[in-house]
């Protein structure tokens, strides 16, 4: 079921996310006032992506951590990135295991379905705190992260894991 | 292998059990609990710390053309300055009513300082920007007497307060956060309003419950008005604009500018009393 990897991909990837959470500030600096980032999650984007395709280090354990270094930084409930992180690995993984990767339609819906339950869980969990949010840009957030996943699909898939074939050879 | 493929088998039993760990964290954090805030905030700590060592390159580079312009323009203004120091001199020197004014300037800005706020200064070590908040931090904490409910400010204007102190930094939110909520003066009449972060209007900020028979003018200035032992009155906050087209209909027609730039957010002064 796992697919050996070289280990230096497989820590490419887990760089990939810690980058995106690490570099929130950089990634808001670049899209300037746009404040870009706040329309889509590239996080949920790599975190399904590598967790589909059965990268070792997207497993419960890093993925906890850092949920709790996103919470840290983002200001967050404690424990809510963890925690949708883990939803998202876990319904990657189901998904994975039920063969549904063969088409990228199906992989895009069920991408689809994975951020729903994702941003089901956020929604509950601060209507269950009482903070404040915008529901609109819970709604946006989650149509931009649904319609950004092909871009990055297919710079993962035909740039990121070509490159790893490549190593691999 | 084949446990991959149920649902329900033992490895989703530490699925559920780190579930279980992260509900506890969120309820924990929710009610405040003692020695779980001490744990967070010291996670809080290194992780700001850690991140800003790990961004600073890159962020460096990013804002270096910016930093060459405004090198660029302070060079200018400077030059501007000293010229219009020399022409001062020259002034002063022939006109001894000049002297007498400038004496008087003098006495009025000693006396603006004695009611300065005592303030902390602070570097920005992280912005945090995405769909939920709208915060940053900065490397000042309990250790630096912040406490929570601080207004920040940012060129003698408002740009946001203290949410949560940790030993060594803090996190504030930005005016523009959705939590974020300011009781404002506006404009000659000091109509008293409520200042409130809205994501989705283009200034990101809109003022509410203001009285009904308020008429708001272009560049009707907004000040804070006072809340006990936590908000000072009188801080700059913005001004009002009104779009040309909609001068004669008053309601929601204006825009509230603030008078800082995003990028300029670096260093930021904490009021503390």
């Amino acid at each position: 079921m796992f697919r050996a990897k070289k280990n230096y991909n497989n820590i490419i990837a887990l760089g990939f996310l810690i980058t995106s959470i690490l570099f929130n500030s950089i990634f808001d600096e670049l899209s300037l006032n746009a404040n870009l980032n706040k329309y889509f999650n590239i996080q949920f984007l790599l975190i399904y992506f590598f967790s589909f395709n059965r990268f070792i280090y997207f497993s419960i354990s890093p993925l906890f951590f850092l949920g709790l270094v996103n919470d840290s930084i983002a200001g967050s409930p404690f424990g809510l990135s963890s925690c949708i992180y883990i939803l998202i690995y876990k319904i990657a993984v189901y998904q994975n295991t039920i063969k549904l990767r063969s088409i990228f339609k199906a992989e895009w819906i069920a991408f689809g379905i994975s951020i729903f339950a994702a941003y089901i869980l956020i929604f509950t969990i601060y209507s269950f705190l009482g903070n404040s949010y915008d529901f609109r840009m819970l709604i946006y957030n989650f149509v931009g992260t649904f319609f950004i996943y092909p871009i990055g699909w297919i710079f993962l898939k035909y740039i990121f894991l070509k490159m790893e074939t490549v190593g691999n050879e | 292998m084949q446990a991959d493929n149920s649902w329900f088998d033992k490895s989703n039993l530490r699925v559920f059990v780190v579930f279980i760990v992260c509900f506890g964290f969120i309820y924990l954090d929710s009610i405040n609990q003692k020695i779980f805030n001490k744990t967070k905030s010291i996670i809080n700590d290194v992780v700001a710390y850690t991140s800003y060592g790990v961004t600073y390159p890159i962020k460096k580079i990013i804002t270096l053309p910016n930093f060459i312009k405004e090198t660029i323009k302070l060079k200018d203004q400077h030059q501007q300055i000293k010229a219009l120091e020399n022409q001062i001199e020259e002034l002063t020197e022939q006109n001894k009513f000049l002297k007498k004014d400038f004496k008087k300037f003098e006495t009025f800005l000693s006396e603006e300082n004695s009611v300065k706020f005592e303030t902390v200064k602070a570097k920005v070590l992280i912005e945090a920007k995405n769909f939920i908040s709208d915060s940053f931090i900065i490397n000042k904490g309990s250790e630096s007497g912040l406490k929570i409910g601080n207004p920040v400010i940012k060129n003698n204007y408002l740009i946001g307060q203290i949410t949560e102190v940790n030993q060594k930094t803090s996190r504030g939110i930005f005016l523009t956060d959705i939590n974020s909520r300011i009781p404002v003066l506006v404009g000659e009449n000091l109509y008293q309003a409520i200042l409130i972060g809205s994501p989705l209007v283009t200034s990101k900020l809109s003022l509410e419950f203001l009285p009904k028979n308020s008429e708001l003018k272009n560049g009707d200035i907004i000040y804070t008005s006072e809340i006990e032992g936590v908000l000072k009155k009188g801080i700059l906050v913005g001004t009002i604009i009104k779009s040309a087209e909609n001068e004669e209909n008053i309601k929601n027609t204006y825009s509230i500018k603030q008078h800082y730039e995003k990028l300029e957010v670096d260093y930021v002064s904490v009021l503390v009393k």
